[in-house]
């Protein structure tokens, strides 16, 4: 699981790839936690899937957990461009129900503004 | 008048269930096969010929001796890239008194609203598949023998709508899905299905479990021997195969699931098929293998009394064998470790329970750079003990295949029906690490030829092979 941070457009961007289950949550997390509490510039986050090849319910428990954190504080959490296996996960865990789900990156970038 | 069938060919739709040959593929739980069968009977032909390739042993099993169906079933196999219309050519005069022939995967459509009585084959019936004999049916001399000696097809060959089914072609798995909601949108009412319950569009098999709480709303079907949690909410338009389980407040509607696969909590399932672990998407063919048994997975049998034999015998020996290794591993290895020489490291393998675990490997000792010391280590086979921590755990058998790794061979763990990971396998007394194809190889062999006495033979050349190759001249000495 590679990870990397950034802030685009006073958004902070995370670009993922590799899997994220259960083997790789917690490093992730700790990753992510890391980097959000310094980052004092932003509010939004979006986070570009692209990359991750298979997610099991340990990573969507891990993306749930960001949300919340992000919203916690004031923030909003997007994701952009899925892969279509990692989409199927979403539909049948009705995590596409709770996430904003963009096409690309841009889209995300541009709702957060 | 005699038929044959071909069951060999596994087209891609069939290989995303999982699947080795088309034959076995589930249309609302019943294999494609039993419905030729079927319609075998219907038609009043007993002597039935299946043609055997890819799955075999699946084909076999399943279908025995024919008498379920009140057939005479015999087989025959196809040798590779041999074509199916040239098996007839071998031995015409066998099939020139009147031959019914299935030669591409289809599904027998029947036309009527009522089940299909049984009917007479008196001309010639022939359904092509673009320019291959789908199906065909005859007991006109003159077309028999053109036809078996090789000929042209006669013209005046009727179609399959006069005997009242229609040959539907699968091509992809789209096809499969839509098949499968057409049956369960009514059309399995024409067909036989033993033991079902049916009422007012949904068919349940016998022996399901069905909580106050769960909202089953027609069209499905629900197979034998299936569990469903509380607040489930299953249909309309649902196939649910035999042995599954749904778990709590999931929903299930227009999908279709097959035999003994397990649903996780609170899942949404819509437009999906699921077989086992595999999750698919029939609009375009995306196959996901799910690895989180939270979420999908495939129901195991529960074990036969053989395998209880098997896994208590193994355990007992292999804390046997970790008693016995337990003083000389603890000193050898403090050797190693303050001669620098301590190699073992931490690999991913999948667990006979579907999950995964970290297992210690001891490098491969092909090359004559290892040290005397590591030599006696391994040929003690102390790089094992390791891995029967792992069998007591309960996550390796003793003797069984190779532990796959995760993500390397995970295409491999798809592939296999069954999977004994173990700490004594082919690969044990080897010095250099497997190659996917003897891995392969290794784990189809162990499958077909699992046994106590096979489980006693890797035991005794794993530990014997090792010391004899400690006694062998390594290639550093060669060298």
């Amino acid at each position: 699981m590679a990870t990397a941070f950034e802030v685009k457009d006073g958004v902070g961007l995370v670009a993922m790839s590799g899997p994220l289950t259960a083997g790789q949550v917690d490093a992730f997390r700790a990753e992510f936690n890391e980097w959000h509490k310094g980052g004092e510039a932003f509010r939004n986050v979006v986070i570009d899937c692209q990359g991750i090849d298979f997610m099991d319910s340990s990573g969507l428990g891990a993306l749930i957990a960001l949300l919340k954190r992000v919203s916690e504080r004031g923030g909003d959490l997007k994701l952009a461009r899925l892969p279509k296996k990692v989409r199927m996960v979403f539909e049948i865990t009705r995590a596409y129900k709770i996430f904003q789900i963009c096409d690309t990156v841009e889209e995300a970038l541009k709702a957060c503004r | 008048m005699k038929a044959v069938l071909h069951t060999s060919g596994a087209p891609e739709w069939v290989r995303a269930l999982g699947l080795e040959t088309w034959a076995l593929a589930p249309v609302v739980g019943r294999p494609l096969l039993e419905y030729w069968l079927e319609l075998c009977d219907l038609l009043r032909i007993r002597d039935v010929r299946l043609v055997l390739g890819d799955g075999a042993h699946a084909v076999e099993t399943y279908a025995q001796d024919g008498s379920r169906w009140g057939l005479k079933l015999t087989y025959s196999f196809l040798g590779p890239g041999e074509d199916p219309d040239r098996f007839l050519h071998r031995a015409p005069e066998l099939w020139a008194e009147g031959l019914f022939y299935l030669g591409t995967p289809l599904f027998p459509r029947r036309l009527g609203t009522e089940p299909l009585t049984h009917a007479t084959v008196t001309g010639t019936y022939l359904h092509m598949e673009g320019s291959r004999i789908g199906c065909l049916a005859s007991v006109q001399p003159e077309f028999l023998q053109t036809f078996l000696a090789g000929g042209e097809l006669a013209l005046g060959a009727q179609g399959f709508g006069l005997l009242g089914i229609t040959p539907d072609a699968i091509a992809n798995l789209h096809d499969y899905f839509e098949l499968n909601l057409r049956m369960v949108r009514g059309e399995c009412a024409r067909y036989v299905s033993p033991g079902y319950f049916s009422k007012d569009g949904a068919h349940v098999g016998y022996n399901v479990i069905l909580p106050p709480s769960a909202h089953v709303q027609s069209p499905l079907v629900i197979g034998n021997h299936t569990r469903l949690g509380a607040l489930t909410v299953i249909g309309p338009d649902v196939v649910l195969g035999e042995h599954c389980i749904v778990d709590r407040q999931s929903e299930l509607t227009r999908c279709v699931i097959l035999d003994g696969t397990y649903i996780g909590r609170n899942l949404e399932i819509c437009d999906k098929i699921i077989a086992g672990r595999r999750l698919i998407d029939p609009a375009d063919g995306t196959v996901a293998g799910i690895d989180d048994p939270w979420l999908l997975a495939k129901v195991s049998s529960s074990l036969r009394a053989m395998d209880v034999l098997r896994a208590l015998l193994g355990w007992s020996l292999a804390l046997l064998l970790a008693l016995a290794q337990l003083v000389p591993f603890l000193l050898l290895a403090g050797l190693l470790k303050l001669t620098g020489q301590w190699r073992f490291l931490q690999a991913a393998f999948h667990t006979a329970r579907q999950q995964k675990a970290n297992l210690l490997v001891f490098p491969d000792t092909s090359n004559g750079q290892v040290s005397w010391l590591a030599r006696l280590f391994r040929a003690l086979s102390l790089d094992r003990f390791p891995a029967l921590l792992q069998v007591l755990a309960g996550r390796l058998w003793l003797c069984g295949q190779e532990p796959l790794a995760t993500p390397a061979d995970d295409a491999l763990r798809y592939e296999l029906q069954d999977y004994f990971p173990a700490a004594f396998s082919y690969a044990t007394p080897r010095t250099e690490a497997s190659d996917a194809v003897i891995k392969r190889v290794d784990a189809y062999y162990y499958a077909h030829h699992r046994s106590l006495a096979e489980n006693g033979r890797i035991l005794v050349r794993a530990l014997l092979g090792r010391l004899a190759a400690l006694c062998a001249p390594s290639a550093g000495d060669a060298a």
